[in-house]
């Protein structure tokens, strides 16, 4: 179930953000952290992923070119979800999520989808909110309720845009370890945009590197993220090193001059 | 955030039980609704006990010739044109209201309202008689056309340019004031007379009502209302967020369009025969929100019930207010609606702070 992305194109209108971008194969079960500096286009990458954006190119999800199919069936194969938390409205948590599974048609019996909701609300931990209003809950509670949306159909290629922004320490490790977990366990793909390396570097298995100018490196934390990569793209001075469990960190010191 | 381990329940009968409890309040809208068109055939000038209204209604052959006639000629077309008049604007708003995203969305923001009047309004002033109509049908008819023609231009504009809430709503306001102007314009050279005769329109009454033209009504209504709850899934997600909903295949512009022809049919249709009648497309899906959520299977027929149960009770106050006098409908919406309005607000906050 490997995801291939060849000549990608993707942009507003007639002004592309990516031109051309071809990715080596992303192997099955791999969580991928999609990092850059601001409007290097992390959060286009993904739309374009999605189909959300006009795109020119292949993006292939094991064998079959995502762009060929039916919205419908495009549905089954990826679960995207977007930067701004779900809305402020009285709607209880269950029935968002439940909304996500009846609108997407994709699990069939009224049984499945209240098993996989159950399923969804344990894995992260929000039980506790299945009856509580989007209104009443907080940033980060809402964004919790919008990964339960892309979570609960188990999507096998997951487009999550800066899916922690709103979220405290714990959570935002809660967070990620469930997508790890959905990785690990049934082989889906991630790909997770976020400004914070650190978060990312701790549970990526690839990090894939967006610089200004349309160029991609992907490839193993350590091997891909080093001080120089960091000044050219981020234009900053940062060392790389290994925390006391053998995960990179990145310290950052100061900003370069332009 | 909370960490408890929460309630070992299975969540999904929680949320039945959760469900059950608005199937109720749906129910009790529909029977206040009930109720509503009862007291409006009772009351009136000539005063009936509610008893002789429900025996009237089930066993007219019992009735008096006199009090024949005001029930089933007179006060049930008034009182049924409220009810199915209140539900298409209520739908209507509601439908609006998500689709743009926005909580003042009405039937009447993007024109569609004006539009209709200003049809009307040639008839009144211009007094031309098409095809041998006479002017009492043609009058709403031409509000028909025009309503459905003003939609028609949003559409078309908002396919051509993209039917992002942005530009559907500028485009409507944009329509919205030009229609005004030209509203203006043909009141300005009007003689006194049909001026009188537009503002009147602009009032809203129901004594235009009859019961072929509440089938009429009512037959929109039944129309619209099964697309509407076909798209209820998709627009309880889109409440949620547009691009969450975007990605999950639901077609927001396909939507959204579709939303503007079925608001634009029921506000044309209700408007052809009563006039204007503000407040109810604005407040009746805030009411229903506030008693059943935005899961829209229960928001949209909500929506239509609590503007059936707002149009019945302003045509009762309109009767009541000044005795002898019956007010057009239009006048005594807000001040009904708002009173009830309030009310459930400050309930629901006291309810919150407990």
């Amino acid at each position: 179930m490997s995801l291939e992305l060849q000549c990608l194109t993707v942009g507003y209108r007639r002004r592309p953000v990516f031109r051309d971008l071809t990715l080596p194969a992303i192997a099955p079960g791999t969580l991928v952290a999609v990092v850059g500096p601001n409007a290097v286009g992390k959060s286009t990458l993904l739309k374009g992923i999605a189909g959300l954006l006009p795109a020119s190119g292949q993006v292939r999800l094991v064998g079959q070119d995502l762009a060929a199919l039916t919205p419908a069936q495009r549905v089954t194969q990826l679960g995207y979800l977007p930067q701004p938390l779900p809305q402020a409205v009285p709607l209880v948590a269950y029935e968002t999520v439940f909304s996500a599974c009846r609108a997407a048609r994709s699990l069939r019996s009224r049984a499945e989808t209240e098993q996989a909701i159950e399923r969804v609300f344990d894995a992260l931990g929000i039980r506790p909110l299945a009856l509580r209003q989007l209104a009443e809950m907080s940033g980060g509670q809402r964004q919790m309720v919008g990964l339960a949306q892309v979570l609960v159909r188990r999507p096998p290629l997951m487009l999550l845009d800066e899916p922690t922004s709103a979220l405290d320490l714990h959570w935002q490790l809660n967070v990620l370890e469930a997508v790890r977990a959905a990785t690990r366990e049934r082989g889906a793909i991630a790909l997770v945009a976020s400004h914070d390396l650190n978060l990312a570097l701790r549970y990526c298995d690839r990090v894939l590197v967006l610089s200004p100018g349309g160029q991609a490196e992907i490839g193993p934390p350590e091997a891909v993220l080093t001080p120089a990569l960091l000044a050219r793209t981020y234009g900053i001075e940062a060392r790389v090193e290994r925390c006391t469990h053998g995960h990179p960190i990145v310290l950052a010191d100061r900003p370069l001059a332009p | 955030m909370s960490l408890a381990p929460g309630n070992p329940a299975a969540l999904a009968g929680q949320y039945r039980r959760f469900v059950w409890r608005r199937v109720l309040c749906l129910a009790g809208l529909a029977l206040a609704a009930g109720a509503a068109l009862l007291v409006d055939i009772a009351s009136g000038p000539a005063l009936l006990g509610l008893g002789d209204v429900v025996h009237g209604l089930l066993d007219p052959a019992a009735l008096d010739d006199g009090t024949r006639v005001i029930i089933l000629d007179i006060r049930l077309p008034y009182a049924l044109m409220a009810v199915v008049v209140g539900a298409c604007l209520g739908l209507a708003g509601a439908e609006m209201q998500t689709v743009l995203n926005n909580p003042l969305a009405s039937p009447f923001t993007l024109g569609v309202g004006a539009a209709a009047t200003l049809g009307a309004s040639l008839v009144i002033v211009f007094n031309v008689s098409l095809f041998g109509l006479a002017a009492h049908l043609l009058l709403p008819l031409s509000a028909f056309v025009f309503a459905a023609a003003a939609s028609l231009l949003i559409l078309l504009l908002s396919r051509t340019l993209g039917a992002s809430v942005h530009a559907v709503v500028l485009f409507g306001i944009a329509l919205l004031f030009g229609i005004n102007a030209v509203v203006g314009l043909i009141q300005f050279v009007a003689d006194a007379e049909s001026v009188q005769q537009i503002v009147f329109w602009t009032m809203g009454s129901l004594a235009r009502a009859s019961l072929d033209k509440v089938a009429i009504v009512a037959g929109v209504l039944a129309v619209c209302l099964p697309f509407s709850l076909r798209n209820a899934w998709a627009m309880t997600l889109l409440r949620s967020g547009e691009e969450q909903a975007r990605s999950l295949g639901v077609p927001v512009e396909r939507l959204r369009l579709r939303v503007l022809l079925r608001v634009s049919l029921l506000t044309a249709a209700a408007m052809a025969f009563v006039g204007e009648i503000g407040f109810i497309g604005l407040v009746a899906p805030h009411i229903a929100r506030l008693m059943l959520g935005e899961d829209h299977r229960f928001l949209l027929p909500g929506s239509a019930l609590a503007g059936a149960v707002l149009l019945s009770l302003s045509s009762i106050a309109s009767k009541l207010l000044v005795p002898g006098v019956v007010l057009p409908v239009g006048i005594v919406t807000a001040l009904v609606g708002i009173p009830l309005f309030l009310g459930l607000i400050v309930a629901r906050s006291r309810r919150a702070a407990l």
